[in-house]
């Protein structure tokens, strides 16, 4: 009963259609299982590129204007860092308060650059600017002392008071008592 | 008729024999005489479950061939992008530092409250008959406070100093950065013949107040 050769010829002439499509299916059906996993994995690697050729895309599409903003926050940058103090030069940073009494017309009484407050907790570390307080006492009239405090806050450093009191003794001349930041460069 | 009449009388418990002949044809040597042979069908069958084996898996090939033309197309599209997008995240990187400087700088100056507009703006609105002797500014996250005079100790004074800190308190200007305007004091001084007034103006930022703003 074994099978032969001569057996598998015999039947093959007898019926090569069938050993013809047996020996094809075979093939297609070996085909099949080896390339099963094929059509998928394609279709999950396209899908992957879409995704990354989609986010490569909207950087190009999103970036059309960046070079103009760029440009108008470095310009920005520029003007306010080129106002800003340096918080060593103590001389050189009370030129600017001098500046300030003589072209408003007051009396600077007293000027002292005082010592930079310790940043608070969790508040995030500063990258450019630190502030530069100071503390001063000016007299002169009212409209002496609302042009000084009009030509520090439009001066070429940026500025905040972060205290003040005015008053008026009896001889009429106004005192002003303040405290000032002023924008500084991180040293 | 005649196997009843026989199983009556025959002898019931004897070994029964099935009657058989021999078969001596030779299948495979016989002519098919059907009308359409079983070769046919089984040949129809066979090209037919092949044919459809085999349009399935071309198409299936077909599918691949048009996945791995599309991923190509992909690759290709990427790799043109990408130059140019290395580049916009170069620029966004330097974007993002200049904005870092420009929000620190931003910050610093943020609080819209102006010490000197608010005098000025204290200074046009305060009635004849009022006038400020100290304003101290304690900061914009505490209260200003406002220390002044209104001529006279009669009830007209007292209406003048009521009606300054309404108007006071009803103004708009005044209330984009102060949450409530008090008056905390209001004294008689004989020596000047005035009432003394203290007003604290409570920054929208004091810690202190609790639910929302009041006036």
């Amino acid at each position: 009963m074994s099978l032969e050769t001569k057996d598998i010829a015999a039947a093959f002439k007898r019926q090569p259609l069938l050993f013809v499509c047996g020996a094809l299916g075979l093939a297609l059906a070996l085909c099949l299982y080896f390339r099963s996993g094929v059509p998928a994995e394609l279709e999950t690697r396209l899908a992957e590129r879409e995704k990354e050729l989609k986010r490569l895309t909207n950087n190009v599409k999103f970036s059309a204007q960046l070079n103009a903003q760029v440009e108008t926050l470095r310009r920005a940058n520029e003007l306010v860092s080129s106002g800003a103090l340096r918080p060593a030069e103590l001389a050189r940073n009370q030129q600017l308060f001098y500046r300030l009494e003589a072209e408003s017309g007051v009396k600077l009484a007293d000027i002292r650059q005082l010592m930079p407050p310790a940043s608070a907790k969790g508040a995030p570390a500063p990258v450019a600017y630190v502030p530069v307080p100071f503390s001063l006492t000016i007299m002169g009239d009212y409209e002496q002392i609302i042009g000084f405090l009009h030509r520090l806050d439009h001066g070429p450093a940026l500025s905040r008071v972060t205290s003040a009191s005015i008053a008026r003794p009896e001889d009429g001349v106004q005192s002003l008592s303040l405290t000032v930041d002023l924008l500084g460069l991180r040293p | 008729m005649l196997s009843l009449l026989n199983k009556s009388g025959g002898d019931k418990s004897g070994p029964r024999v099935i009657p058989w002949r021999p078969d001596f044809r030779d299948a495979s040597s016989l002519p098919d005489t059907k009308t359409v042979r079983t070769h046919f069908f089984v040949n129809l069958i066979a090209a037919s479950v092949t044919s459809a084996l085999l349009i399935y898996v071309v198409q299936r090939e077909f599918g691949v061939a048009s996945l791995r033309e599309s991923l190509a197309d992909v690759e290709a599209r990427i790799a043109a992008a990408t130059p140019l997008s290395e580049k916009a995240q170069a620029t966004y990187k330097l974007f993002q530092a200049e904005e870092a400087r420009f929000n620190e700088s931003f910050a610093f100056v943020r609080t819209p409250f102006r010490f000197h507009d608010f005098l000025l703006h204290l200074g046009e609105i305060m009635p004849l008959g009022v006038a400020v002797r100290r304003v101290e500014h304690r900061g914009v996250d505490q209260a200003i406070t406002v220390i002044g005079a209104v001529r006279g100790i009669d009830a007209a004074a007292g209406d003048v100093a009521s009606h300054f800190v309404k108007q006071l308190q009803s103004d708009a200007v005044l209330a984009q950065h102060f949450a409530a305007i008090e008056l905390t004091n209001l004294g008689r001084n004989a020596q000047d013949a005035s009432l003394n007034l203290e007003l604290v103006f409570t920054f929208k930022g004091n810690p202190a107040l609790k639910g929302g703003a009041k006036k």
